[in-house]
């Protein structure tokens, strides 16, 4: 179920009529079945491998908790002591190994084992070797991506003991599934959003209205803005070599509107939905494009697949034993800058290389991980150089024109990795980047690219909207709060106003079917 | 390890790995006050304090510390 298909404004308004109407202690269970109905209504045959990462991170959890807790006897030596204690935690260690191994595999299996396969046979290929491996032919369950990196964030906080493994069966299983995120995050952590979720709220108005004002945003958002630009971005990149140089650039400009109207869309319809009931969840994008670097960028888009990389590979790399001895050698022969920044990229490079490949089974989302990876790697080696350099030059680092330089130097470097992240393959990449740089280029029109002049003004005035909407999210302003303070008829003209925006300038065409989110492929 | 005392180290720590010989950290000094101090340095910051007081944290605790009173509160339980 889509979130922008009339099927799902019926089952959110019987979900939260619901959710209210339900005794306060049995309202999660009333969630969970909503959450089931939202998830089986997509598929139902994929649905069982839901239910089994939901089954065995459940059990596996319990497991290592009752493990950890060794009865240690008090006549026991110091060194008896010792043994239990370190057999205890090898048994956890192997019990987290094993379920790793399961819901990755899993999720291997599903999600790349075709690329993997066809991987190997061309690089057979190269050495003269003829492999026809054979191929899987199943569709990814949809959310398998983002529902795998919750419970196996929750199985290593309760191995970290961060958390507490929830006992009763039924509550783990909405953790799981809450529809708001089951299909494209946030990925949530169970500290942060297990107790909402348990907790029947009370109907509150001011907090019903903010949600909803964020859901009517977020239709906007995917509806107007998202949907629009998808038919020029669309245009342009299946025919990039009938497009002159400036619509090619618009166009990458324009899918960087696209990808974020989209996924910042959903996540306005999911936490707006999901503060209706008074339930928190974690803040995915913090007005990404006016970051002033790429390390900033990342740490305001997409923030909880960032902070998941951060928490369970990233530092743990860092932390690895061989990672250590790795510093420790290299800081005694080259110093501690060398042997901080060698351990340092090697842990970035794998952060983004499976940042990349993540999203997709293709070499052409490895590919954008590793540009990223080896720009992050580049501004952490030439910090010091550019400090020089600004010292140098006498540059303020405080004024609004250096600021501002910045801001777009890094959008320019966002809008770059697009095109890697947007095109099907390597080949489409290669094809449009030789096309933004080809000596003749075809000479057409801004209205050639699929919108007629009507659609691209109503484009653009959404994207002047979302860019003032994202200024007052940069500097901290609610705008929700203010239009709240506003008087009775100027806060039911910017309803109505928004709504009407949405149910006119909405994208839907005669036989509309809703679109499917950019992330619901991930 | 009297609380003082753990400061002062601190601060020479944090003057060291940040190159920033003003700094002085408080216990409710976080991420955000420091110049530099993003989840790059953190690990650097981490190993440096381990070094200093001959400790050892622990994945829970690399994640979890959200202002230098944290840090400070585990240096006094494993010191």
């Amino acid at each position: 179920m889509i979130f922008t298909s009339f099927k799902f404004l019926l089952f959110i308004s019987a979900t939260l009529l619901g959710y209210f109407i339900f005794p306060k202690k049995y309202r999660w269970l009333w969630l969970l079945g909503a959450s089931y109905y939202f998830y089986l209504s997509a598929s139902v045959k994929y649905s069982v491998f839901l239910i089994f990462s939901t089954v065995i991170t459940y059990f596996a959890a319990l497991a290592i908790e009752r493990v950890a807790s060794v009865s240690i006897l008090p006549e026991w030596t110091k060194e008896e002591k010792k043994q239990a204690k370190k057999k205890a935690a090898g048994r956890q260690k192997l019990i987290l190994a094993v379920v790793l191994l399961v819901n990755f595999g899993v999720l291997f299996s599903l999600k790349y084992y075709n690329f993997a396969a066809s991987s190997f046979a061309s690089l057979a290929g190269i050495f003269g070797l003829e492999l026809s491996p054979s191929v899987l032919k199943i569709a990814i369950p949809v959310g398998i991506s983002f529902y795998t990196f919750q419970v196996i964030g929750y199985l290593i906080d309760v191995y970290r003991t961060t958390c507490s493994a929830q006992k009763n069966f039924l509550k783990y299983a909405l953790f799981v599934s809450f529809f708001p995120q089951i299909m494209q995050g946030p990925i949530g952590r169970y500290n942060d959003l297990a107790p909402g979720l348990y907790e029947g709220h009370k109907f509150d108005y001011s907090r019903a209205a903010f949600g909803l004002q964020r859901m009517v945003f977020g239709f906007f958002e995917k509806l107007v803005i998202a949907d629009r630009l998808a038919i020029l971005v669309d245009a342009v990149w299946a025919n990039y070599a009938e497009f002159g140089r400036l619509q090619l650039i618009l166009a990458c400009f324009f899918y960087a509107v696209q990808i974020y109207a989209d996924f910042a869309g959903y996540m306005d319809i999911a936490l707006g939905c999901a503060q209706i009931m008074g339930i928190p969840m974690a803040e995915n994008f913090d007005a990404p494009y006016f970051s002033k670097s790429v390390p900033e960028f990342w740490r305001r888009w997409h923030m909880t697949l960032g902070s998941w990389f951060k928490d369970y590979l990233f530092y743990p790399v860092l932390r690895s034993g061989w990672c250590t001895r790795l510093a420790k050698n290299l800081k005694k022969k080259f110093g501690k800058t060398v042997s901080g920044n060698a351990t340092t990229a090697i842990a970035l490079f794998f952060v983004w290389m499976f940042t990349g490949l993540w999203h997709g089974a293709s070499w052409h989302y490895v590919a954008w991980g590793v540009y990223y990876g080896v720009l992050i790697i580049l501004s952490m080696l030439l910090a010091p150089l550019f400090d020089w350099l600004v010292a140098k030059l006498h540059l303020d680092r405080s004024r609004p024109s250096y600021m501002l330089t910045q801001g777009l130097k890094t959008f320019a470097i966002v809008c770059i990795g697009y095109i890697l992240f947007r095109s099907g393959s390597m080949s489409a990449a290669a094809g449009m980047i030789g096309a933004l740089f080809r000596t003749s280029t075809p000479v057409t029109t801004p209205l050639s690219m699929g919108l007629d002049g009507k659609d691209m003004l109503v484009a653009i005035v959404g994207i002047v909207i979302l860019f003032i909407v994202d200024i007052f999210r940069y500097r901290k302003f609610d705008v929700r709060q203010w239009i709240g303070e506003q008087g009775l008829w100027l806060r039911w003209i910017i309803y109505l106003a928004a709504i009407f925006a949405v149910l006119i300038f909405g994208i839907y065409g005669p036989t509309y079917s809703a679109s499917s989110f950019i992330y619901f492929d991930f | 390890m009297e609380t003082n005392e753990i400061f002062e180290r601190l601060n020479e720590v944090f003057r060291d790995v940040f190159d920033d010989d003003t700094i002085t950290v408080a216990e409710d000094t976080t991420a955000a006050d420091v110049d530099g101090w993003d989840s790059l340095m953190h690990i650097t910051l981490i190993s440096a304090v381990e070094d200093e007081f001959d400790i050892k944290f622990n994945m829970k605790d690399v994640v979890s510390m959200k202002q230098v009173g944290d840090m400070v509160d585990i240096i006094q339980q494993e010191a």
